[in-house]
């Protein structure tokens, strides 16, 4: 295949800005589960003193930004994670990973419908059974609004994501003005700045999934600048809705599905409280929209790649990938379904995070890897320190992703590792027994698609020859 | 086996014959038709080592115009690759989406465009 060369950006006619993308980065971010990593990590470190986990947390996931850009400066494109890795290591390890991270996708739809259900049946005095009617009523129609190929346009994105950032910020700072003092704060039991430094970095998570938006912005810099604006955002409203949660709630209240909105139950009674249910659902908007719209159309491009079965590309007439919508939805309410029904949303939490630790930390290897591979390679973005950053960036994130499957809450479990083990382990018996067919089958069809219009040329060329040959007899 | 194999370009013509082949072959597509009929879309094909290899590709509610040599109007989409990797997407002889993941291809564009353009390719080349 030829080499492709640099060339200048062209203008389009629709592109995306720097706010649209910082609303995409921050909004990719700030889901519902955000705030049960903040209950989760406000078990470690007390009230007061959480923002310090928030922004150190930030400070690590500048790190992730600057390797983003280096690997987004170096593709750019929505293909992004699939290509820089196949470079980097073997395709099919490349796959196992990328596959394996997918699931992180389904883990936050299921459980941010399955916090929207709780926190709705909680506002309305619903018991557990009507909080998974609404969940389901909410997947339904996320996979209906999906298959009629309707989503947030990136105005209505923008709007979405200012409200969520500034309703937090604001019922954050009416919970601390508010605040009593609490009779059983909620780190009273441990205090561990390892864990609330995972949990810390667990809040930024998602944000760099606007990387697959690389194709549609102009100046190359746009995506590396939304990324910053991002962190910058959510470090902010984070960090002051942390600090309200730490003051206003106690261990039982950090243990609900919902305690965002019993923060702003305490700071501004049931309407405050119906205010951040509003909030919450909106969280799932960004949510849905992103996650469904990415996932569906990423599985679709691996299955049109040939590596995922071919019924994942059928299109409705709406040109929405039908069966990887469906999957979605389906997923995500057995997995809202299954932690309805054990309670276990906090291993969700622990599950996320490990799945993220890993990708930042293939990300660090993967930088460190295509520096020596290809040193000289035009770079628009550096990570500044050079390779062996990265390589630390790697080592970091994969001891904090270990670190972060065998804990869950205050408590050291392996059911966090388990799970992620068996995605894996699913990815990589499918990687090494199926796609293999899947290979084969795509090669024979090319072969045959090539061989055939090598054919019918050699025909046509046979028939111009007789009709040359038929005219210079008659003349 | 076809000539076309080991080969590391194709000449302008050609190419322009290969995106001609494809507008015909869209417009017999009758899924193609029904599936993209709400989708217009112009797209800039360019060749990135043939200079004057460059093409203007519309399609307006489904149904493709006739190829344009040159770039016309302000793009919805550009995509740029070398003229051996185009010629054989819009041969339908690679898979566009392999040469696109491999780097072989790049878009310039909303990724809503990129999949149906990928669609259209899919619904000639593979009849579904």
């Amino acid at each position: 295949m030829a080499e492709l060369t640099a060339t200048e950006p062209p203008q389009l006619s629709r592109s995306l800005s720097l706010s649209g993308a910082s609303a995409i980065s921050t909004g990719l971010a700030f889901a519902a589960i955000n705030f049960l990593g903040m209950a989760a990590m406000l078990t470690y470190v007390s009230g007061p003193l959480s923002w310090i986990a928030v922004l150190a947390g930030g400070v690590f996931i500048l790190g992730v930004r600057a390797l983003f850009s280096e690997l987004n400066g170096l593709y750019p494109t929505a293909a992004g994670i699939r290509l820089w890795m196949g470079r980097a290591m073997n395709d099919r390890v490349a796959l196992i990973i990328t596959l394996t991270y997918m699931t992180a996708i389904v883990l936050v739809i299921g459980a941010d419908a399955y916090i929207i259900g709780e926190a709705l049946a909680h506002a309305f005095n619903n018991g557990h059974l009507v909080a998974m009617v609404y969940v389901t009523v909410l997947l339904v129609l996320a996979t209906w609004l999906n298959l009629r190929g309707i989503k947030l346009a990136g105005a209505a994105e923008k709007v979405v994501t200012t409200i969520v950032v500034l309703g937090t910020v604001a019922i954050g700072v009416a919970a601390i003005v508010n605040h009593e003092p609490l009779a059983h704060p909620g780190a009273d039991s441990s205090s561990s700045p390892l864990q609330a430094l995972i949990l810390g970095i667990f809040l930024y998570t998602g944000f760099e999934w606007v990387t697959t938006n690389a194709e549609e912005v102009t100046k190359p810099k746009t995506i590396q600048r939304a990324m910053l604006v991002a962190v910058l955002v959510l470090a902010a409203s984070q960090a002051i809705f942390a600090v309200a949660m730490g003051l206003t709630l106690n261990g039982e209240q950090l243990g609900t599905a919902y305690p965002q909105l019993l923060v702003a139950e305490a700071a501004l009674g049931h309407a405050g409280m119906l205010a951040m249910l509003a909030i919450t659902a909106l969280t799932a908007v960004n949510t849905f929209n992103g996650g469904f719209v990415t996932l569906s159309r990423f599985i679709y491009a691996v299955a049109r790649e040939g590596k995922l079965p071919r019924a994942l590309t059928r299109l409705n007439d709406r040109a929405v990938p039908v069966l990887p919508v469906y999957l979605l939805g389906g997923s995500s309410l057995i997995l809202a379904g299954v932690v309805a029904l054990t309670g276990s949303f906090f291993v969700m939490v622990s599950v996320c995070a490990a799945l993220e630790m890993m990708i930042y930390a293939a990300a660090g290897y993967v930088v460190w890897r295509l520096r020596r591979q290809d040193p000289d390679q035009a770079r628009p973005f550096r990570m500044r320190g050079g390779a062996f950053v990265a390589l630390g960036c790697a080592g970091l994130f994969g001891l904090l992703g270990i670190l972060a499957s065998v804990t869950v809450g205050p408590d050291i479990s392996p059911v966090p590792l388990l799970i992620v083990l068996g995605f894996a382990a699913l990815a990589t018996v499918y990687v090494f027994t199926y796609v293999p067919r899947l290979e084969r089958r795509e090669a024979e069809e090319l072969a045959a698609r090539r061989a055939a219009r090598a054919a019918a040329r050699a025909a046509s060329r046979t028939g111009a020859q007789v009709v040359e040959s038929q005219e210079g007899a008659r003349s | 086996m076809s000539a076309d194999v080991n080969r590391d370009a194709v000449s302008t013509e050609e190419l322009h014959e290969a995106l001609v082949e494809y507008v015909d072959k869209a417009n017999a597509s009758p899924r193609s038709k029904k599936t993209l009929a709400s989708w217009t879309c112009r797209i800039h094909i360019q060749a990135t080592d043939l200079p004057d290899a460059a093409f203007t590709f519309h399609v307006i509610k489904g149904v493709a115009q006739p190829m344009v040599q040159g770039l016309e109007g302000v793009p919805d989409l550009v995509v740029r690759g070398g003229s051996i990797d185009l010629a054989e997407i819009f041969w339908g002889d690679a898979n566009p989406v392999s040469n696109y993941m491999q780097g072989a291809i790049k878009t310039q564009g909303r990724a809503d465009d990129v999949m149906r353009l990928d669609a259209m390719a899919m619904f000639i080349f593979l009849g579904q």
